[in-house]
């Protein structure tokens, strides 16, 4: 075995969870593929594979799949010498296979941020929070890499970024509206503001306005109890709001 | 600051006199309300020549009236509340240079009778004795204030067992909740085959409504690392941890310059103060997941996995970190610990019940005049803590219940108000001591709704382990839904405590075990609320939004426009000068037409399945 890679698949929008389940057991049986995992986020299905041979014929064999929309290259190890070939030594068609190119996302800044860090035991959650810290969020993708770099599985790395809530797998707006549901604060309106808030700003499904400019985000206790109710803007504490007033507030970082 | 007599509060004098001082609480919430803009322009003052020392301190405890500023002029200490730069300016001219105390805005002052005197008279403040006193960034400050006298005298006179026998004397038992004596633990873990052996703290303060451990964190970091190093000597640790929520970033920050700070002093490290002693602390930020205030949830997520707790035994004391003895104790009970060997057992076991010895921290808010940080002695009566401490409830308004505990705890009704707050007390009528969370409702508070929100909580939060907790809670919470859309069944009480009691049963951790106490306490004391939902489709405290309908009193509007100018949805119509009309269909019922109109003519009903538009739409449809 010399080489190992990650693939990120999209699947097509129309395919039936069943087949999906089916789907995902054939694509093991693909000889050289190591491991298939569901994925959320941008991509649907992460899946490692190991060949001594040529990646693209397998890539070839992946995209034969009906269902499978788009397939995505991640990184190609050597895993000799565990370090990412120069992306020029493996040959590949650019028309079947898409390099990632996560929107200004380096993968340089990612290894800088993971090799600062002590990688000590129980290392996993302060290096995904530093990689939040840096990015605002957890790109999927970069897991694998992540996982090559500090000797953590990726599942493991997968499984907590899912499990706590603190991180997020999808990009946040230009300005985070954190709005605190702690008792308090609920007590004093905090649904009131939310519901203002999410109609001013426009958002219906899930947190982030259609413009990009504003995520709300749903916090347990801030701990301002007496203040109650109370938001955030960017890191900035505002209390005892009326929705009136939160209105105002959003007015003001819209301008 | 040091209790003189019955609750009677001495401020600390400031080390020199020659000159005045100001201090200027900058805790989150001081900072929320507005503190750090104060601060500056005292910070200017001082620049353009002012004579005077200038202290950032911690939190007093005094949140309803934040920003406060307290000013020592040599001849007596003030405290004054709801500062903001214009008042300041007014202190600094009028009290600073003048001499002449701004009595409009003092809310405290041993010499003048300040507006809020009785919030801190009685208290009975041993563990916040340094909070918003001392300057929250200075280990000078903290030593001048009697700090890390107990350390000392810890590691120069007295052995690991005399370390536990002091505790075992004060009495203490566990802050976090559960109340577990504290010298047992720390002796479990000494007698532990196994080596290294840890020292956890943990801050992650996960209930919502409480915030002492983010107080204490914030005004007096040193307190608490003390503690852990006097723990640290007793189970012959090297290597402790301090486990805090990463929403809590001023005490991370706070903590991580105190650790610093005792470093370089060598009250942290290797051979503390020149004994053979050595002892090293990390923190680790939790990622959000109330779990891990669970003991075994909380190691796991140190160990860097996901949070998920596992049964016990073997308790923490045999295997916990890294399979290792270790011994995990809350904020509070770390700060007790520097408090019993600073001032002796007795300040821990001469006041407080025969069973729940000494003070204890309350977040005490929710819909209450003066809500904020306070500490009162165990036995103190909840009717004492909402009423003497709290000032009433706000608005006048009729006090209907206290809520203990958080999303584990229990709602006490007003009647059973003279309840003592004891561990054994509370849980006598269903409640727990907890964290020390305490939330005041009044009649304004939809019981079925809190209940409702806590079980939401525990519903997001539950990791998923257990089956009851997991599936059960989510059951439950479905019938609470229903029942506040208006579409409750009879039965659902019966089948709500049915649940409750199978999730407190079928659960492994303390999350799932007391997942329902909100649920069932309710249903227990304010049955007839959850019937009025569920028989009447009515909303008695008018909360629960698909029971209740806005309403424009046609007599009353006199038409100036205002609530349909300030109407975010447009749900409000009409022709200037004469009634307006409000559409329910569109209406999102957010409360802001009400509080903007000026003639109390928009008006919230409840009662009737007519009441709000969608029941009445799916009654035509049936």
């Amino acid at each position: 075995m010399g080489l190992r890679a990650y693939c990120l698949l999209n699947v097509k929008n129309n395919i039936h969870q069943d087949d999906l389940r089916n789907g995902l057991l054939e694509l093991e049986t693909i000889p050289g593929v190591d491991y298939v995992e569901p994925v959320v986020g941008k991509y649907d299905i992460l899946l490692a594979v190991e060949t001594a041979g040529n990646i693209e014929d397998l890539v070839a064999k992946i995209k034969r799949f009906s269902w499978v929309d788009q397939v995505t290259m991640l990184k190609v190890v050597n895993l000799f010498d565990h370090r990412p070939t120069p992306s020029g030594e493996v040959k590949m068609n650019k028309e079947k296979i898409t390099y990632l190119e996560p929107g200004g996302l380096s993968r340089e800044k990612l290894d800088r941020i993971v090799n600062r860090l002590e990688i000590s035991k129980g290392a996993a959650i302060p290096v995904l929070q530093q990689i939040q810290n840096e990015f605002g969020y957890v790109p999927p993708e970069f897991l694998p890499r992540v996982s090559a770099l500090t000797g953590i599985p990726a599942s493991e790395l997968y499984s907590i970024a899912t499990f706590y809530s603190q991180f997020r797998l999808q990009p946040i707006g230009e300005n985070l509206i954190q709005i605190c549901h702690g008792t308090a604060c609920h007590l004093a309106g905090a649904e009131e503001i939310t519901s203002v808030l999410r109609q001013a700003l426009g958002i219906k499904n899930g947190d982030t306005s259609p413009d990009g400019k504003f995520t709300i985000q749903k916090v347990a206790c801030l701990g301002c109890c007496s203040l109650a109710p109370v938001i955030t803007i960017n890191g900035e504490t505002f209390g005892r709001l009326t929705p009136d007033q939160a209105l105002r507030l959003i007015n003001k970082v819209k301008q | 600051m040091i209790t003189k007599g019955k609750g009677t509060v001495i401020l600390m004098k400031t080390a020199t006199h020659t000159k005045k001082t100001v201090k200027v609480g900058l805790a989150s919430c001081g900072i929320a309300a507005g503190a750090r803009p104060v601060y500056d322009f005292f910070q200017e003052a001082l620049k353009n020549g002012g004579q005077f020392h200038l202290l950032r301190t911690g939190c007093i405890g005094m949140c309803f009236c934040e920003p406060l500023v307290e000013i020592d002029d040599g001849h007596g200490v003030y405290l004054y509340g709801g500062i903001d730069r214009q008042k300041a300016r007014a202190l600094l001219e009028e009290h600073l240079y003048n001499g002449r105390p701004c009595t409009d805005w003092l809310v405290y002052s041993p010499v003048l009778p300040g507006r809020e005197q009785d919030y801190l008279d009685r208290q009975h403040r041993v563990l916040l004795k340094n909070s918003g006193r001392i300057d929250l960034e200075s280990l000078d400050s903290y030593i001048a204030a009697g700090g890390y006298r107990g350390l000392e005298k810890v590691i120069t006179s007295l052995s690991p067992e005399e370390v536990i026998a002091i505790v075992q004397e004060s009495g203490l038992r566990g802050r976090g909740g559960a109340g577990f004596p504290t010298y047992l633990k720390w002796q479990f873990t000494r007698q532990a085959p196994g080596s290294p052996k840890y020292v956890v703290c943990n801050a992650d303060e996960g209930d919502p409504g409480a915030f002492m451990d983010r107080s204490l964190l914030e005004s007096d970091p040193h307190s608490v690392l003390e503690g852990m190093i006097i723990a640290a000597y007793a189970v012959g640790s090297n290597e402790g941890y301090i486990y805090i929520r990463a929403e809590y970033p001023l005490a991370i920050h706070r903590l991580r310059t105190a650790i610093a700070q005792l470093e370089e002093r060598n009250y942290l490290g290797a051979h503390i103060l020149g004994s053979p002693f050595s002892f090293h602390i990390r923190i680790r930020e939790g990622a959000g997941a109330f779990v891990c205030g669970e003991e075994t949830a909380l190691l796991a997520s140190i160990e860097g996995k996901r949070g998920m707790p596992r049964p016990r035994p073997p308790y923490p004391a045999q295997e916990g970190l890294w399979g290792k003895p270790t011994v995990i104790n809350n904020v509070e009970t770390f700060a007790n610990v520097a408090r019993i060997f600073g001032a002796g057992p007795e300040v821990c076991n001469s006041c407080g019940t025969k069973e729940s010895k000494g003070t204890k921290v309350f977040a005490l808010a929710g819909k209450v005049k003066r809500g904020g940080l306070i500490e009162v002695p165990m036995g103190i009566s909840l009717r004492e803590i909402v009423y003497e401490i709290g000032g009433g409830i706000s608005g006048d308004k009729a006090f209907k219940a206290v809520q203990t505990g958080g999303p584990s705890g229990g709602c006490i009704p007003a009647r059973l108000a003279e309840t003592p707050v004891d561990y054994e007390s509370l849980a006598k009528i269903g409640a727990i001591m907890g964290s020390g969370g305490l939330l005041v409702m009044d009649e304004e508070t939809c019981m079925v709704d809190v209940a409702r929100f806590f079980l939401n909580f525990t519903t997001e939060e539950s990791c998923g382990k257990c089956t009851f907790c997991r599936n059960g809670t989510h059951q439950m919470l479905e019938i609470l839904n229903r029942i506040c859309r208006g579409e409750g069944r009879s039965g659902d009480l019966e089948r709500l405590e049915e649940l409750g009691k199978a999730v407190k049963e079928g659960s492994l951790c303390g999350l799932g075990q007391t997942a329902p106490n909100p649920v069932l306490t309710t249903i227990r004391y304010f049955r007839e609320e959850y019937e009025a939902h569920i028989n009447e489709k009515r909303c008695p405290a008018k909360i629960c939004k698909d029971l209740i309908s806005y309403k424009i009193l046609a007599e009353k509007c006199t038409g100036c426009g205002l609530c349909a100018k300030k109407c975010p949805v447009a749900a409000i119509s009409g022709e200037r000068g004469r009634p307006y009309r409000l559409n329910e269909k569109t209406c999102i019922r957010c409360g802001i037409c009400r509080r903007s109109c000026r003639f109390d003519a928009i008006v919230v009903t409840s009662g009737g399945r007519k009441s709000t538009g969608r029941t009445a739409v799916s009654e035509v449809r049936k």
